[in-house]
Formats: structure tokens, C-alpha cells, sequence
């Protein structure tokens, strides 16, 4: 069989994290009621005239920034044509001619060493509504919230030779865009979606082969399936002629575990591209852009070198900045007690545990710093024991509670009354004679556990060990058969 | 001052078809700035003055237009109306009542509420039957407004005729057939002083065809909204939604509607966008430069805004001038017409004073 090579460029679409919508003053948010977040702008009445919003442009040049790209100096918007029920307007205003920026390059670290995908170009453009179909009494309803919300399209040249590679960009992309507060990047939300195009050629040839663009993935893993699929199938095809392979677009199917064509290049559409002129042509200056970048805050790769000189070791570090949701969190833990060892083993052990058991999404993952500070000076100050920690956390993550009431509420502090220790000790002492025997008889290693078992166990685990072992062996030495 | 805007302009609640039965029964959901402002400088409302489709040059439909402008100023129904003479169709038409048509700068009045035909030249102006009452009304609606984009930061404009007309520099066309109506006029504004310089307009015999076609593309795409599906007209029979759209649209648009939508997603298409639309768009570029360049020797220029022995979309290059150059024109009785440099609306008002 001969060898194959994948060639694959991507064509990542982001939500941008604006209050507003692209040109009206509605709300962006995720999640209100169908049709709450609607104006005549967003919602296609004639009259109405795009008044662009300063922010998404902003974040739209954070974009640019953070993978090296060449800001346009005067940027434009234009007209993309085409009829579809969730497109109000019946064009959708994306920038054809004159995007934000041109010519950037993200680096990963990949299992060959280190890889520079380069960027096409990134624009900014309005997502579409949303339909929602009810086959029980056969109709359509669509949904405007969506409309008109800020993204950015971040086309890559056809960079890619692996799955790996596709994963480890996007992983890259989320991690810096999430920290320089451009996009959430959330795939299940979609506020991240990801195209593919596709070919395959025989490993050494400069010939692109038949492209087919895949879309509808919504996780990392089910891009990777994607990609898997369309090789096995390209090499098939390749090898056995079974299937003409031609340019088209196909969707996945993440319940098969297969592509399906949904059009072909024949059937694709003339969207009619031109310029927009309601909206005049943004020039951006030395200073804007000088303004804007003061403004970004810290991203994954600096925050890792800050990790790092805390004394975390570089796994820790990698996990932490990899994950927006857990750097907030190490962030406001630390700012409550630096103790950055500590917050990371909470971090990378528990809170990851806890939010797999109920099924959260590593980047929607959110608690409390603070809570978390105060649980990890609790157990240090001997007020709490780990499991009893354990629990709180757990709390904390579900529901948000103060973990000093909890604790209190709950009794899962520490039994730290001398008196109360010292009687439970003496009562167990008189039931166990046999073994004070053993002990003064010269076995005392094995005597002194069994006993603090006992008294654990009469505490529920919440006497203070300290004070047990103080307590044990004073009343040990004391006792006379 | 009684004003009535046309069927393009929206007033809340009050019909806003823009003449097509694809918007039968649409109700504006909002009112138009120019509406607000109208009122808000003590106007009165006094209806709606119907319009060619959309405004659309009528080149095939020859339907006629009852209750338009020229017809509500001669019943006088009103003082003025406004109206985005994109097409330049009213500032032909205006001569027959003997009335006046101001198109002040591009992005000088607010388009915030107006059904949008082509975008890069939708500007309202005043038409009325006393020219007093044309630029007072203008300075009442002219002015910035944060809703519309292409507006100029100027707060609020105020036209007086004071300039002098001794000091004014007349371009005369030698590429258009002068009318003996605008021969009498040079005569006239010769014996008042002013100086006329002979010149040449550029690019005039292909800017009807840029005019139709940058149009075109343009009402092409600010028409797609009308689907049938969200308001207005909707086909009563059709299986799916392609033929939902079709036959809505098909049955909801006139004429020439149609065939601006046909001419307009041609001339975008990927084999036709270099060869039409961006050569247009080139042209129009050359041809804004080159007259900007003429006006630095000229004051205004003068020229008939019709002939009466030529067609509609041949006259439309005499209007197309100010249109897609967006610098003020003036329509003047007996089709004479003034086109100034971009805010020579002053300039304008003084050269009509003096030959009223």
C-alpha cells in the first residue's frame, strides 16, 4: 500500500465576548428565552441601519494580537448574500475585502516538536439566528437571540498533517483567546465551532487532492473521530476506486460516528459579496491599537512562567493555564493565602474529580477562590481534617455555601476539648485492660495504634490527632495495673 | 408648516409600503429621525405621498402614480415633502408643478427609518413649491443623528442665501444639450454678476449605467428581506420554502422591482462582479475625483435636469450626477438644475433666490 498524508486547513468561528450585539444594543448573552434579545436591527426590519460595535472590533484586534497577526490599518464590512430563514436581513455582514487582520501564525508543541500553523486571515461577521423544528406539527420556528452576535473567523492555511496537530491548535486557540477575554470558547455552547477542510494526497506529492470540508463537530474528541473517518474514507477511496471522491461539504454525525454530504460544489452558492455602505470604513490608528493592548490581560503562557517561579512544577503549571476556569480559580485562591502548592493539588486532584462525577465540562467548571483559600487554612490550622475538607469542598463546588457555617452546621470540625479527648481515652483505657498489658509488657508501636483507632473512631475522626497521641501517652504512662 | 414624507420613510404605525405589495399591510414599527425632527421643529404631519415602488425608475412598468409629491404640493395637501430621490425621478418630475427640489449633501439627514434602496446614495431631500420653504424645512431635519453612521458629526445646519451671486463661478456643460430654459437662465445669472466658465462633465455617457447598475445591486440586496416569511405579502399556496420565497416574491413585486433584483444579483455574480459592479464602483471613483477637480474652479454648474426628447434612463445621467457623486443638487422650475461641491448648499440656495 502506498503512504498517505492528510492535509487539512481549519476555519475556527468564535462568539465574541461583547455585552452587545454587532450593530444593534441588544443583549449577546447565551441562554434567554427564544426571542427575548430581539430589536427591529437583529431582527431584519426594514429602516433599521448597523451602528458597529466599538468592542467587538477591539476584541477582534486582541485576536490579532495574540496570534501575530497584521492588523489592516482601515478595516470595512461587507454584504454576504444568500436566503436561509435564520438570517433576518437575507445577508449576512461579514468583511470580504478588508478583515481585521492578515498573515498571522499560532506555535504548538507537538509529540514531533515544536509547529508554526499560519493564519490566512481573521474576520469579524454577525452569526445567524436559530431554527428549531417541531416534526410533531411540522413547522419551523425561528429564534433571534443568536442573530447578529459578534464573531471572528479565524481561517488557517492548510497547515495541518495530523489529528494531533488540529487538536493541539485548537486547545492552543481556546487557551489564549479564553485568557485574553476575546471568546468563552465553549464548544458545547458553540460560542467555538470548528470546520475542517479535508484532502488526502500520496505522502511526497505537491497535488492537493479532492477537498471535502467537514462541519457540525462539537467537542475535540468527535473532530478527531471526524478527521479518522474522512482519511479511512479518502484512502479507500484512493486505493479502490469504491468512491469518487469530489469536492462537497458533509456533516458529521457524532450518534454514527460518520460524515454525510449535505451539498456539493455544483449545488455551491454564489453569495454575491460586496461592500457594505452603511458602514464607513473604521480606520485604526498607532494609538488605538497602543490602547487596546494595554488592555490584555494576562495570558496562558506568562501566567505559566508566573506558576512556575511560585515553585509549581511545570505538569501543575501546564494544567492550570491550559484551563481558563482553573486559573481564575488559582488566582482568587492565592489572593486569599499564597499557597500556590496547596491550591494546585486542590485544583488538578479534587476539583477536577469532583466536576467528572457530575459530568461539568472541564471549561465550565466555576467555584469559589475564596471558599477554596479558606478550606486550605482551615486544614492547615488543624480546625478541620481532610476528609471533613473533602466534603466542604464538595459543597462549596455545588452549591457556593460559606464553608465555616457548613462546617459549623454540619459538626465536621475538629473535637479540640482536652477534656472531652481525655475522658473518651480513660473510659476506652478501663474496657482494654489486656492491652495496657501488652504495652507495659514493651509492645508499645503496635498498643498506641490500636488505641488511637479506638478513639478515633469513638470521635468520628474529628479529634484532633495531636492532642490524642499527647493525651494517650500521658494517660498510658500513668496507668498503674 | 405642513410636511408628508414618502411611502419609503416610516412613521410609527402608520403604513409604510414603499408602493410594493410585497409590504401589504406593514405597519412601521418605529418612526423615521427626519419624522422626529420634522416634528419636534413644530411641523404638522399631513400623510403619506406615494412613490414608484421602493422609488425604482420606473424603465418598464408604466403604472401611473396617483397621490405623489408633485400631486399633494399642487393640491396643496402640504408645504413640503420629503423624500429619498435616489433614482432622481422627483427631481425630473418637479418642473411640472413649478417647484423646487433640494438634495443637500450625502450624509447631511439622518436615514434612520428609511426603507433602504441604494444604500451608497439614499439621501432625503425637501421638494416643495416655494424655495424659502424647501431649505427651511432642510435646516429643521439636517443634522447629526447617532443612529445613521454616514452622517456628518455636524450637530445641526442653518441655509441662508446671503452669498453673493457676484462672486460665483458657473460651469457650463459643453457635453449636454442645453435646454433654451437653461440657456435663458445663464443669460440671467450672467446679467447678475456671476461668471461662467465652460467645461466638460466627466465620464457623462456612462453614468446612467453606473448609476443602474451600482442601484440595482444595491435594491437587489435591501430587497432579500422581503421573503414572505416574517411580514408583509405571503403566496397563499406553495409546498416548502423555496417556493414560499418564490412565489411570494413573484407575486409581490412589480416590474421594474424585479428586474433591478435580477439586473442587481447579476452584476454581483462571482462572472459578472469585475466586469459590472466593481468597473462601476471604479468609475464612479474616477468619476468623484474628477469632478471634485472641476469644482475647484467652479462654484456650481448648470444644466437641464431633463430633456423632453430623451428617455427616462437617458436623462437619468443629468440627476446621476449629484446622486452618485453625493454633492447637493437643486431642481428648479422649467427642469433647469444646480449642482454644487459637497456642502455648497448655500451656494444653491442664493443662485435660486436670485431667479425667482
Amino acid at each position: 500500500m502506498k503512504k498517505y498524508e492528510l492535509v487539512m486547513g481549519l476555519e475556527v468561528h468564535i462568539e465574541l465576548a461583547t455585552e452587545s450585539k454587532l450593530f444593534c444594543s441588544c443583549s449577546a448573552k447565551f441562554g434567554a428565552d427564544a426571542n427575548e434579545n430581539v430589536c427591529p436591527a437583529c431582527s431584519g426590519m426594514p429602516g433599521m441601519l448597523p451602528v458597529a460595535n466599538k468592542r467587538a472590533i477591539e476584541l477582534g484586534m486582541i485576536a490579532a494580537m495574540v496570534t501575530n497577526s497584521e492588523i489592516t490599518r482601515t478595516i470595512t464590512f461587507d454584504k454576504k448574500n444568500y436566503f436561509y430563514p435564520d438570517l433576518s436581513t437575507g445577508y449576512q455582514t461579514t468583511q470580504w475585502f478588508a478583515p481585521i487582520c492578515r498573515n498571522g501564525y499560532v506555535d504548538i508543541d507537538t509529540s514531533k516538536g515544536k509547529k508554526r500553523i499560519t493564519l490566512k486571515q481573521i474576520h469579524i461577521e454577525e452569526d445567524a439566528g436559530k431554527l428549531v423544528h417541531d416534526f410533531r406539527t411540522d413547522t419551523s420556528l425561528v429564534d433571534y437571540n443568536r442573530a447578529s452576535v459578534p464573531l471572528n473567523e479565524i481561517v488557517s492555511n492548510p497547515d495541518f498533517r495530523t489529528a494531533e496537530e488540529v487538536i493541539l491548535y485548537l486547545e492552543k486557540l481556546r487557551s489564549m483567546l479564553s485568557f485574553a477575554g476575546v471568546s468563552d470558547c465553549r464548544m458545547q455552547e458553540g460560542s467555538m465551532r470548528c470546520d475542517v477542510n479535508i484532502s488526502v494526497r500520496e505522502e511526497g506529492s505537491d497535488i492537493l487532492g479532492v477537498r471535502s470540508e467537514i462541519k457540525n463537530m462539537n467537542s475535540l474528541k468527535a473532530i478527531e473521530k471526524a478527521i479518522e473517518y474522512e482519511y479511512n474514507r479518502h484512502v479507500e477511496a484512493l486505493e479502490t476506486g469504491c468512491e469518487e471522491l469530489v469536492q462537497e461539504t458533509r456533516r458529521w454525525d457524532d450518534n454514527k460516528g460518520e460524515t454525510y454530504a449535505m451539498r456539493s460544489k455544483e449545488d455551491a452558492q454564489d453569495y454575491r459579496y460586496f461592500p457594505y455602505a452603511d458602514i464607513m470604513p473604521i480606520v485604526i490608528s498607532d494609538e488605538w491599537i497602543a490602547e487596546v493592548k494595554a488592555t490584555i490581560p494576562e495570558l496562558a503562557e506568562d501566567k505559566k512562567i508566573r506558576l512556575l517561579e511560585m515553585g509549581l512544577s511545570d505538569y501543575d503549571a501546564s494544567i492550570i493555564c491550559v484551563n481558563k476556569c482553573l486559573s481564575i480559580i488559582f488566582d482568587e485562591a492565592y489572593a486569599y493565602t499564597a499557597k500556590p502548592k496547596a491550591i494546585a493539588n486542590w485544583l488538578i486532584v479534587d476539583l477536577l474529580s469532583v466536576a467528572k462525577e457530575l459530568s461539568v465540562a472541564t471549561d465550565e467548571i466555576t467555584l469559589n477562590g475564596e471558599s477554596l483559600g479558606k478550606i486550605i487554612d482551615m486544614v492547615d490550622d488543624g480546625a478541620i481534617n481532610r476528609p471533613a475538607a473533602k466534603k466542604v469542598f464538595a459543597e462549596v463546588f455545588k452549591n457556593d455555601v460559606d464553608p465555616a457555617k457548613f462546617i459549623e452546621e454540619n459538626g465536621l470540625g475538629m473535637v479540640s476539648d482536652t477534656g472531652l479527648i481525655a475522658k473518651t481515652i480513660s473510659e476506652i483505657l478501663a474496657e482494654n485492660v489486656p492491652s495496657i498489658e501488652q504495652y507495659k509488657a514493651g509492645n508499645e508501636k503496635k498498643v498506641i495504634g490500636f488505641f488511637v483507632g479506638k478513639i478515633m473512631k469513638a470521635t468520628q475522626g474529628k479529634a484532633d490527632p495531636k492532642l490524642i497521641n499527647e493525651e494517650l501517652a500521658k494517660q498510658l504512662e500513668a496507668y498503674t495495673l | 408648516m405642513k410636511f408628508a414624507i414618502d411611502s419609503c420613510i416610516m412613521k410609527k404605525d402608520e403604513l409604510a409600503a414603499g408602493n410594493s405589495k410585497i409590504l401589504t399591510g406593514f405597519t412601521a414599527p418605529f418612526t423615521a429621525t427626519v419624522v422626529e425632527k420634522a416634528i419636534s421643529a413644530q411641523m404638522e404631519f399631513a400623510g403619506i405621498a406615494n412613490t414608484t415602488e421602493f422609488g425604482i425608475s420606473n424603465l418598464v412598468s408604466d403604472e401611473k402614480i396617483d397621490g405623489d409629491a408633485c400631486d399633494m404640493l399642487k393640491n396643496n395637501e402640504c408645504d413640503v415633502v420629503f423624500s429619498n430621490d435616489f433614482s432622481g425621478l422627483l427631481r425630473r418630475k418637479i418642473s411640472s408643478v413649478n417647484g423646487y427640489y433640494i438634495k443637500p449633501t450625502y450624509g447631511t439627514v439622518s436615514r434612520f427609518g428609511v426603507i433602504a434602496a441604494m444604500t451608497s446614495a439614499d439621501q432625503i431631500g425637501v421638494a416643495s413649491l416655494n424655495l424659502d420653504t424647501a431649505f427651511e424645512a432642510l435646516s429643521d431635519v439636517a443634522g447629526y443623528d447617532e443612529k445613521d453612521g454616514t452622517l456628518y458629526n455636524t450637530e445641526s445646519y442653518a441655509y441662508d442665501k446671503s452669498t453673493d451671486v457676484k462672486t460665483l463661478r458657473i460651469g457650463v456643460p459643453t457635453n449636454v444639450t442645453l435646454t433654451d430654459e437653461v440657456t435663458k437662465t445663464i443669460e440671467s445669472l450672467k446679467q447678475k454678476g456671476a461668471s461662467v466658465i465652460e467645461f466638460e462633465i466627466p465620464y457623462l455617457d456612462v453614468l446612467a449605467d453606473v448609476q443602474y447598475i451600482i442601484s440595482s445591486a444595491e435594491i437587489s440586496n435591501n430587497t432579500n428581506r422581503f421573503d414572505g416569511i416574517k411580514f408583509g405579502y405571503r403566496a397563499e399556496d406553495f409546498r416548502g420554502l423555496n417556493e414560499l420565497y418564490t412565489k411570494s416574491r413573484t407575486e409581490g413585486f412589480g416590474l421594474d422591482a424585479k428586474l433591478a433584483s435580477m439586473m442587481g444579483a447579476l452584476v454581483l455574480s462571482a462572472d459578472y462582479y469585475e466586469k459590472f459592479y466593481n468597473k462601476s464602483l471604479q468609475v464612479r471613483g474616477l468619476f468623484c475625483k474628477a469632478l471634485a477637480s472641476e469644482f475647484e474652479k467652479l462654484d456650481a454648474i448648470i444644466l437641464p435636469c431633463c430633456n423632453c426628447e430623451k428617455t427616462n434612463y437617458e436623462n437619468s445621467a443629468l440627476t446621476s450626477i449629484a446622486t452618485l457623486s453625493g454633492v447637493p443638487s437643486l431642481s428648479l422650475p422649467n427642469c433647469v438644475q444646480l449642482v454644487a461641491n459637497t456642502f455648497g448648499e448655500n451656494v444653491l440656495y442664493a443662485l435660486g433666490s436670485s431667479l425667482v
